[in-house]
């Protein structure tokens, strides 16, 4: 297959995905690099969660990496939001392991889906049958996850102290007293550097976009 | 190194900003978001470095639920048999999808389980134990489960596809439907428009409602769908299975009409952490009944009881088109929960009929054992409802509202009165924990028969207890503080005209008399509150005379001269007025503590309403200076409710004379004052209407003042704020 693209150094995860499906290792990596603030965040959250940082989630990430190289193939996905929605289950698994591992819990056997009641008499039932909802559209979703890669990413160019104060509020979901107490410093200081962080936010999006 | 001083200041360290972005963030957590625009134009001195501030928060927010992975799609769109199509609903439970179930070539709903939940055993095992026993539910207003599995790491379960929507889209989504539409309204003169018009169900919707506010349904809509979810209830608690998250949300309505519960049993309860932590879950905490909200020890056995409170609550909002309860802080809405009645629905819209509001206030009572005992009782009561039939439930006593109703406000019974402020009763201490006023009342019920007494003692304290605050401080009574003291003036004339040969002790007697003039007085019957004061005043003279160490007798006294002094000046006496006051507070500076403070504050605030009409300014200014410093006194050494309010109260009032005597300039310092302890009483609680139409009144006059010294800037905004207070909760 004709590779045209492979000269020009493109971030566009669209045109690294091709390549990488080619077998190009280096822009495997390069595609993978778009989603390490995004995988290293969520991984973050998770340990503050689950395992009170009793690891670093930075480790979890390059072990997801490292895994993602590997099975590479077995990833039938052609977009983006699949990527991303791979990568994180990956994440998502060694994660779990390691919460098993914590907490001294048997890795279970889970067994496979099992139908249940299958026995709905479906002729009456056929005129129910239809949409719950008409809430978000798969590129709606696509938007949204696409937003949280930016936010991780925005929030790591943000100084250390900003970050913290957006990440343990929005994101941890604790009171700003929590948030202080955590950053050690008083509650007007981080709101202030809450406000700060927000306008910040803004202008770094503004360049991204 | 604590501080961010170190950096130069950015125009969003401005506290202003930094308090209106709380604001803001508040509003959206409680799930109120407010319009962004129009909230920075509430703000125009920091309008730019809170549109910058806010424009970031809202990426924020909307790209945070990505970052929960329990948000997280799952990676293929194969789970095992079903294929997924594409996500129709999200929530805290998990997406779900549209699905096609490959084998049965069927449409089914695929709900994916938050990872989060699957990482944590006991969750899983439970996820399990509970989705087979929602699969055996075989009801017509059931949602069924047909499938429940784990695939690729995922745990999902599939269910049948419903077309419609959920009650709680069907209640927002309203108004921007039927925009354009002639407006009518309930009882004929218009504006029943269907939402969703396909099912039948019609929406009333408020142009002017506050936050939170949604459109409501009809009342016998609400009904209608209130016998279908309890009839559902009803089957699968009859099968040992209980909901436990029963909200608008999980009751979807097909465009027959036809309601389907859905998620059933699956929920968990939220643990510890999450009952504390901040962020989205509020939105679901609010239909939690108080045994789950109680949390650590004190919570409560979750059975099918919790499911018909929380079936209530959500008829509550159906018909009033508002939560039973809006608090955008956690901690206070679990509060709320666990010892607050919301207000009854009728409160809200007269038009909601009485036995359908007696059947909501059944089914939320906070003692399980004072709900109805099944869901099937409840479908009967509103099936009783909608076929005019008396219903079953029974609504409270006079007296057993007025209890829940003083425990609802608890130490906020007090409420402003612009006008005076009067050192009623004070014989027991705010403080007393009013959760115990209704069994009292109850057993002092009894013992009227038995023991009279004991009875006396019982209903004079219990009475004492209950009005205090109210009974001479709020502007407008409500119907249940009415009816009440129709009942209590009925006792207490009782004592009064009791034949001679058994005499009650002339302190009974006495009591009763004052009691009789205060309630006479209240309720306008000036004439009979005379002559009951008079003959109270003679018989504490006596009894003083007798006794003249008996502290009890001479506050009593006080009181019910003081009482009299408020009396005349209602009718203008200003003379007779001042007499009683002046005679009331030298009774109240021969007593100690507490109760002297207390009673010298309050008269010397009447007596300076009475000479500011006299026009004799300089003593009226001497007595309120004396009452501001006495309440300052009291409000330092304790911070109840009520001398917070009667400070700020004194305050705006001194505030007030001294505007008039052209000395703005001290008077903007109490007044400013004034308006921060009322913003403070007003946000803590937000159900005491009075609260916030004295901040407004305070407002308005450091407005006036403002504009007076010429600072129309601040003017216009203290009028802005004003205004905005006086909007919020119509």
């Amino acid at each position: 297959m004709a590779l045209p693209l492979s000269t020009r150094v493109l971030p566009d995860p669209d045109c690294l995905l091709k390549l990488a499906r080619t077998g190009d290792g280096p822009a495997l990596g390069r595609l993978l690099e778009l989603y390490r603030n995004y995988l290293t965040l969520l991984a973050r959250l998770q340990i503050d969660q689950r395992l009170q940082g009793k690891c670093d989630p930075s480790d979890l990430v390059q072990e997801t990496f490292l895994e993602a190289h590997r099975d590479f193939v077995q990833f039938k996905g052609g977009s983006e939001p699949e990527l991303v929605s791979w990568l994180r289950q990956i994440l998502v698994t060694n994660l779990a392991n390691l919460v098993r591992h914590y907490r001294g819990t048997q890795r279970r056997d889970i067994r496979l889906e099992r139908e249940l009641a299958a026995d709905v008499d479906e002729s009456s039932r056929a005129l129910d049958r239809g949409l719950v909802a008409r809430q978000s559209s798969p590129s709606q979703q696509a938007a949204r996850q696409e937003q949280a890669v930016l936010l991780a990413d925005a929030l790591n160019r943000l100084p250390n102290d900003y970050r913290e104060a957006i990440i343990l509020r929005h994101l941890e979901g604790l009171s700003f007293p929590e948030v202080a107490q955590r950053m050690e410093r008083s509650v007007d200081s981080v709101k202030k550097l809450w406000a700060r962080a927000l306008v910040r936010l803004r202008v770094t999006l503004g360049e991204a976009s | 190194m604590n501080s961010v001083a170190d950096e130069k200041a950015v125009a969003s360290d401005d506290p202003r900003v930094i308090a209106a972005l709380e604001e803001y963030l508040d509003a959206v957590e409680a799930g109120q978001p407010l319009e962004r625009r129009a909230f920075v134009a509430r703000h125009p001195e920091v309008a730019e470095a809170l549109a910058a501030c806010l424009e970031g928060l809202d990426f924020v927010r909307s790209a945070a639920p990505n970052l929960h992975a329990s948000a997280a799609p799952p990676a293929t769109t194969e789970l095992g048999d079903f294929h997924l199509v594409r996500v129709i609903g999200q929530g805290g439970m998990g997406v779900v999808y549209e699905a096609e179930q490959r084998s049965l070539g069927r449409r089914v709903a695929v709900k994916v389980l938050p990872f989060v939940s699957a990482l944590d055993p006991r969750q899983l095992q439970r996820f399990q134990n509970e989705a087979h026993a929602a699969a055996q539910l075989h009801h017509p207003h059931i949602v069924p489960v047909y499938a429940v599995g784990c695939a690729s790491g995922v745990h999902f379960y599939a269910m049948q596809l419903i077309e419609g929507r959920n009650l709680a889209q069907v209640m927002r989504g309203q108004r921007t439907e039927v925009k354009g539409q002639p407006k009518a309204t309930r009882n004929g003169k218009g504006s029943d428009t269907a939402p969703w018009p396909e099912a039948g169900i019609a929406i009333e919707s408020s142009p002017d409602s506050a936050p939170g506010v949604r459109s409501a349904l009809r009342p016998t809509d609400a009904a209608r769908l209130g016998v279908q979810a309890a009839e559902a209830l009803d089957y699968a608690h009859q099968l040992g299975v209980v909901h436990r998250d029963i909200k608008p949300a999980n009751l979807l309505l097909d465009a027959r009409g036809h309601l389907w519960i859905t998620d059933f049993g699956l929920a968990c309860l939220p643990t510890e952490v999450e009952l504390t932590r901040t962020g989205d879950l509020l939105g679901t905490l609010r239909y939690l009944s108080p045994e789950a909200a109680a949390g650590g020890s004190k919570r409560g056995v979750i059975e099918p009881r919790s499911d018909i409170y929380a079936l209530g609550v959500t008829l509550y909002e159906l018909l009033t088109g508002r939560p039973a309860f809006i608090v955008s802080d956690r901690a206070e809405l679990l509060r709320r929960i666990v010892e607050v009645d919301p207000l009854p629905p009728r409160q809200w819209d007269r038009t909601i009929p009485t036995d359908l509001e007696t059947i909501v206030l059944k089914a939320i009572n906070k003692e399980p054992a004072k709900r109805y005992a099944t869901a099937q009782e409840m479908a009967d009561d509103l099936q009783r409802f909608l076929a005019g039939a008396p219903i079953h439930a029974r609504r409270a006593t006079p007296v057993e509202r007025l209890a829940r109703w003083t425990r609802r406000h608890r130490t906020a019974v007090v409420v402003g009165l612009g006008v005076a402020l009067t050192a009623l009763v004070t014989l027991c201490s705010f403080t007393t924990v009013v959760v115990q006023q209704r069994n009292e009342v109850r057993q002092q019920r009894a013992g009227l028969l038995r023991e009279r007494r004991t009875a006396w003692e019982a209903f004079d304290k219990s009475h004492t207890r209950l009005v205090e605050g109210w009974l001479s401080r709020q502007p407008r009574l409500l119907p249940v503080q009415r009816a009440y003291l129709l009942e209590a003036l009925q006792y207490y004339e009782s004592v009064l005209h009791e034949d001679s040969t058994d005499p009650r002790p002339r302190e009974q007697t006495a009591k009763a008399a004052c009691r009789v003039g205060d309630i006479q007085q209240r309720l306008g019957e000036s004439k009979a509150a005379e002559a009951a004061y008079d003959r109270a005043v003679a018989l504490f003279a006596q009894l003083m005379e007798d006794s003249p160490e008996e502290a009890e007798y001479r506050r009593e006294l006080a009181v019910c001269l003081n009482n009299r002094g408020n009396l005349f000046r209602g009718q203008a006496r200003w003379s007779d007025a001042l007499q009683a006051y002046e005679k009331a507070r030298a009774l109240f500076c021969g007593l100690d503590g507490v109760t002297s403070l207390e009673g010298q504050a309050g008269t010397d605030v009447n007596e300076g309403l009475v000479l500011q009409s006299l026009d004799r300014l300089p003593e009226a200014e001497a007595a309120l200076r004396r009452a501001v410093k006495q309440f300052e006194k009291l409000a330092a050494a304790d911070d109840r409710v009520m001398y917070r309010h009667d400070l700020a109260q004194a305050r705006n009032n001194l505030g007030y004379l001294l505007q008039q005597t052209a000395r703005g300039e001290e008077a903007r310092t109490f007044y400013k004052t004034a308006v921060a302890e009322r913003e403070k009483l007003a946000a803590e609680y937000p159900e005491v209407l009075e609260f916030r139409q004295d901040l407004a009144q305070s407002l308005t006059n450091f407005g006036r003042s403002l504009q007076a010294a010429g600072e129309t800037e601040e003017a216009k905004r203290l009028d802005e704020r004003a205004e905005q207070v006086r909007q919020f909760g119509r």
